[in-house]
Order: structure tokens, then sequence, then C-alpha cells
């Protein structure tokens, strides 16, 4: 046991540099999440771990064990793939008994009873992968991971295959899950979102590099670059400052002394349902957009307003 | 549009019935009919063609052709899953390598065969080589005998049974293989627990296609096992030749096409009808 050490790893694909000089500690029992675009490297770095790729230059460590040169099955991780890639010819119970099968585990049928029972599929363990729905997939591929009680868990955008509904609450189930069974997940997005809610620890990954670490608040209100600012939510850039929408006001009148302030013209205003967003053009042709509640006024195109924030919710940010 | 089709089909349907069908019906006939003095068929309409089926003579030669072909098909696939393998995961090369299999079928089955006895004969290429070599003192027997028969059948329906392997290994999703290794699968474990049970629906579609013309195959025991080894194939062929007895013969090739049926009736329903 222990935390997982990623200590400068590089990984060159024959075209380019995918990994380019990581360095992270993801501590023992935490829900740590890499978040990048497509192409980032975040899965090439997961695959690293797994023991699927081997990195170029750089050392994997689990506690003080090195995983450089182990094989993917001499490794204490596992890991649920994006496609989950189950077993086409097992049902969910032999999906989940094939690791503890491998190891001739005496406890095996116990040990996969509990497994399922943890992802509430106990009533499907009979079904074959194509009889089951995407979510009973997931949960397959989840408790075929987790039943063999790895150090890490490796999640490879678990979640993308779903619709937007069940992802949700997957999402919540995912979370409980692992405050339940304590072990290290590492979880791999390019949905922010999907980052923010769940992590303790999100690291930002772009072209290849660590562009922040941090806790989800951290990088949300105080991103270190802009790209981990525009990554993770809209930003109104002003100059070298950035502010978010929801922290953007508008007003007819002049707001009070210490505000920030620019005078501006309404060029769009759309009722989104749970707010109005209103998008503003300034005299130097930024583009301002903010997202005000229900009750601080409705705003029509070509009106002349105030655009404020307080300078405390400011991200200055330099080209 | 439907008179339309109709009409487009018409010269497949035309064709099918006469050519397919014509000579089938003719050979029902013949198995009725008592054999001519100088071949051919003559009346009185008889069952005796099918009632001789149960001589033990021809049991011998109806077991020998199940053991041959089975001894092949079980050798081709032995043979075919590791180059299937191979070629599936060969990147670029995959459609060279697949020609390579097929290139064989660019010259005449019966050539191949005629170059398979130079090959083996006491004077030919590997028994004088060994000769040569002092590695033995006498030519090894690797001609005319059921040895010879079963190379020359495993080389002459290789490729039918690399083809299947190779469509199921191909479509194989790699990350399954990940999967595998991931929970803690060695390699051969991978292989024995998730490759062979995911291409056995391949692997039973290339038995099919390697065993039926195995068990009918005449050229191969004819040439390769000098008359020796008889198969049904030469049974029947000899029945049309040298015997002179069509009506008899044309009731052993009806036998065998009953019997390749059945067999294929039980493979198809087993897999639900999505073998081939």
């Amino acid at each position: 046991m222990g935390d997982l050490h990623l200590e400068d790893i590089y990984k060159d694909f024959p075209s380019h540099r995918v990994v380019d000089g990581i360095s992270l500690t993801i501590p023992q029992g935490c829900f740590y999440s890499l978040l990048g675009p497509s192409g980032c490297g975040k899965t090439t770095t997961l695959r690293m771990i797994a023991g699927f790729d081997e990195p170029d230059r750089g050392l994997i460590k689990l506690g003080d064990r090195t995983m450089n040169g182990l094989r993917p099955y001499e490794r204490p991780v596992t890991t649920v793939f994006q496609s989950y890639a189950l077993f086409p010819h097992l049902t969910a119970t032999e999906n989940v008994a094939f690791g503890l099968k491998r190891k001739g585990d005496p406890d095996t049928s116990s040990k996969v009873k509990e497994a399922l029972d943890l992802v509430q599929l106990s009533t499907k363990a009979d079904r074959l992968p194509a009889k089951m729905s995407g979510g009973e997939r997931q949960r397959t591929a989840l408790a075929r991971a987790l039943v063999l009680q790895p150090e890490v868990l490796l999640l490879d955008e678990p979640l993308s295959a779903l619709d937007p509904k069940l992802r949700k609450q997957m999402r919540i189930e995912l979370k409980e899950l692992q405050a339940r069974v304590g072990i290290t997940f590492l979880f791999i997005t390019h949905d922010q979102e999907e980052a923010l809610s769940l992590s303790d620890r999100i690291a930002v990954m772009h072209k290849g590099h660590l562009e922040q670490i941090g806790t989800p608040q951290e990088i949300y209100l105080n991103p270190a670059t802009r790209f981990v600012a525009g990554f993770l939510g809209a930003v109104n850039w002003v100059g070298a400052v950035g502010v978010r929408p929801e922290m953007t006001r508008i007003s007819r009148e002049a707001p009070g002394d210490g505000a920030r302030v620019i005078e501006a013209t309404v060029s769009s205003a759309m009722f989104l349902g749970d707010c109005f967003q209103v998008e503003t053009k300034t005299p130097a042709g930024d583009s301002i957009v903010a997202q005000i509640a229900h009750g601080l006024g409705e705003f029509q195109r070509g009106e002349r307003v105030h655009v404020w924030w307080n300078p405390r919710d400011e991200m200055a940010l330099p080209q | 549009m439907m008179r339309l089709r109709a009409l487009f089909l018409l010269p497949a349907w035309a064709f099918a019935l006469l050519l397919f069908l014509g000579p089938m019906l003719i050979i029902v006939v013949y198995s009725l009919q008592t054999k001519g003095v100088y071949g051919g068929v003559v009346e009185p309409w008889t069952l005796e063609n099918y009632t001789r089926l149960f001589d033990p003579l021809y049991g011998v030669i109806l077991l020998r052709s199940f053991i041959m072909a089975g001894a092949s098909t079980l050798g081709c696939i032995v043979l075919a899953f590791p180059l299937a393998l191979y070629i599936a995961r060969s990147g670029t090369r995959k459609t060279l390598l697949l020609n390579l299999v097929m290139l064989p079928f660019w010259t005449s089955f019966l050539v191949r065969t005629y170059a398979w006895m130079f090959l083996l004969r006491d004077t030919g290429l590997i028994n004088s080589a060994l000769l040569g070599l002092g590695i033995i003192s006498e030519p090894l027997p690797l001609l005319y005998n059921e040895g010879a028969v079963i190379v020359g059948l495993i080389y002459g329906y290789l490729p039918f049974a690399v083809l299947p392997l190779y469509s199921n290994l191909e479509r194989l999703d790699k990350s399954l293989l990940e999967a595998a290794a991931d929970l803690g699968a060695k390699p051969w474990e991978a292989m024995l627990h998730v490759v062979l049970p995911i291409t056995a629906p391949g692997m039973r579609a290339a038995a099919v296609l390697v065993f039926i013309p195995c068990l009918g195959a005449y050229l191969t025991p004819d040439l390769l096992g000098g008359g020796k080894s008889m198969m049904i194939g030469n049974l029947v062929q000899n029945q049309f030749t040298s015997a002179r007895d069509w009506p008899f013969g044309s009731a052993l090739s009806l036998t065998l096409m009953a019997i390749v049926m059945l067999l294929l009736w039980a493979l198809l329903r087993r897999d639900g009808g999505e073998m081939l």
C-alpha cells in the first residue's frame, strides 16, 4: 500500500511526444482526476500506470515499489476501460470471477457475490454483456476491477458511454463507492463538471504537460493558466484579467465603490431556465457575458448598461 | 418493380435449376436403377444400391475417409490458428500476407499435387537431401501412404482454415486482451480463456470448410496415396470408371452428401445459424 508516484514521465509516439515530463503524487485513498482535452496524454498516462505501455523515461512507483517493467498482470492495479472490455462469452458473474480464478482464490464465489452486491447487480448476475444495458455493463466492469481489491483503480472515461441522465446518477454512485471501499481512484476524464464534482484532487493536463494540480475549488477559482481557466468554465477576458460569467453583474445604474466597472451595450439576452445569459460588447470590442439570476432585471438588446464585478473574483492571468 | 426484379433474378434461377438441381435429380434416379453391362443404367428400379452400402468393405473406406478428413482438419486448424493470429496482428502487411496464403490458388491443384509427389517420392527432394547429408541410408517411405495423403490434404485446404480464423481474430477487440492481463491473466491464460472461446465460431467454420472437401477428396488420395488408401471420393470415381457401376456410384455420392448435410445442420443449430 502507499501513494502512487509519477516521477518525470516521458512518452513519445512515432509522430509526436504524448507525455512530456509529468510528475505527480496521488495520495492513497484519494479520488484523483486527470482532466484534459482529448489528445492531452491522459489516457497514455493511465496506460503506463496499468502497464499496457512503458514510459520512455521516468519512474512509476507505488509506495516504494517501482512499477516500471512489471507486466500488467503483475501490478496491483486494475482498470475500468472506456469501452468496458467485458468478456462477451462470460456472464456478469464469470466476468467478475475472471481475475480471482487466475489467482486461484479459494473464496472466489463469495467475493464475486459481494462485489455484485456492491454495484447492485446481483439480480443480473447470469446475464451476458450483450443482454445488459449500458449502466449494467459499467457496473459489471467496476465490480470486475474492484473485486481484486487493487491498490489503485484506474478509470478511463468510464461514464462517457452512458446517456446524460444515467451519467449523473453513476457519478453519485461512483463517489459513494469510492468512499466505501477506500481504494485510490484515478479517474481520467475530459468532462470538467465530472472532475469537479467527483474529485478530491484534480490534475489538469494539456499537450502532455501538467498545467495545474489542486482541489476542485482551487483550480476553478484560482486557475494557474489561461488554459485551465478556460477549460474549467467560461471566462470573460478583459486585458490580463479574467472573470467568470456567474461572477459578472449587470445593472442600469452605476454600482457602488470598489467594483470594477465597464460600460457596455447589450448584444443579446437569452433565458436559460435557471438564469439569464446576457452578452454585452464593450467600446474596446471585448465581449463580456454575464449570467444573472431571475429578479435581477431583464435587459434588452441595444441597451446601455454597466458591467461590473468584485475585484476579488478576478483571475489575473497575463497572456 | 417486382417484375423487374423477377426478370433480373431469372438467369440465376434458371442456372440453379438446370445445372444444380438437374444433375442432382439424375443422380437420384440413377441410384435407384440397375447397372448396365457397359456402364449407364437400366431397369429395373431397385434399392439394392443402398443396401450394399452396409457391406463392411465400404464401411472401412467410409471410416478411413472420416479419420483422414478429421486428421487433416485438425492439422489445418492447429497450423492455421497461429498463422491467422500473426496475420491479424501484422498491421499494414495484412493484405500482403493474406494474398500469400491465397497464392497457391493461382495454379491448378493437380499441378501442385504432382509437385508434392516430386517432394515426397524415394528419389524426391526430401529423400535426396537426407541421403546426401548422410542422415539416412535408405529413402524414407514418404509417398503412397496415409501420411502423404493427410499432408497433401492439409496443404490443399489450409487457406480455407486461415481465412475464417483470420476474420474472427481480426475482429477481436484488443482491449479484451488488455483487460485479461489487467485482471492477472498471463498471456497463455488470456489465450486459453479469452481468445479461444471467442474465436470458437471461427474455428467451427474453419473445420466445416476443411472437413467437407477433405471427406470427398479423390485427387489427393489417388496421387499421394497411390490407390492404397482409398477414400469415398476414389470409390465413387471407381464406380463410374473401372467398375462401370453408375447406380452404386450415385448411391454412394448421395449418401456422402446426406452425411455432410447432417453434420452441417448439427453445427448450424449449435451456432444459431450464424456460423458462416
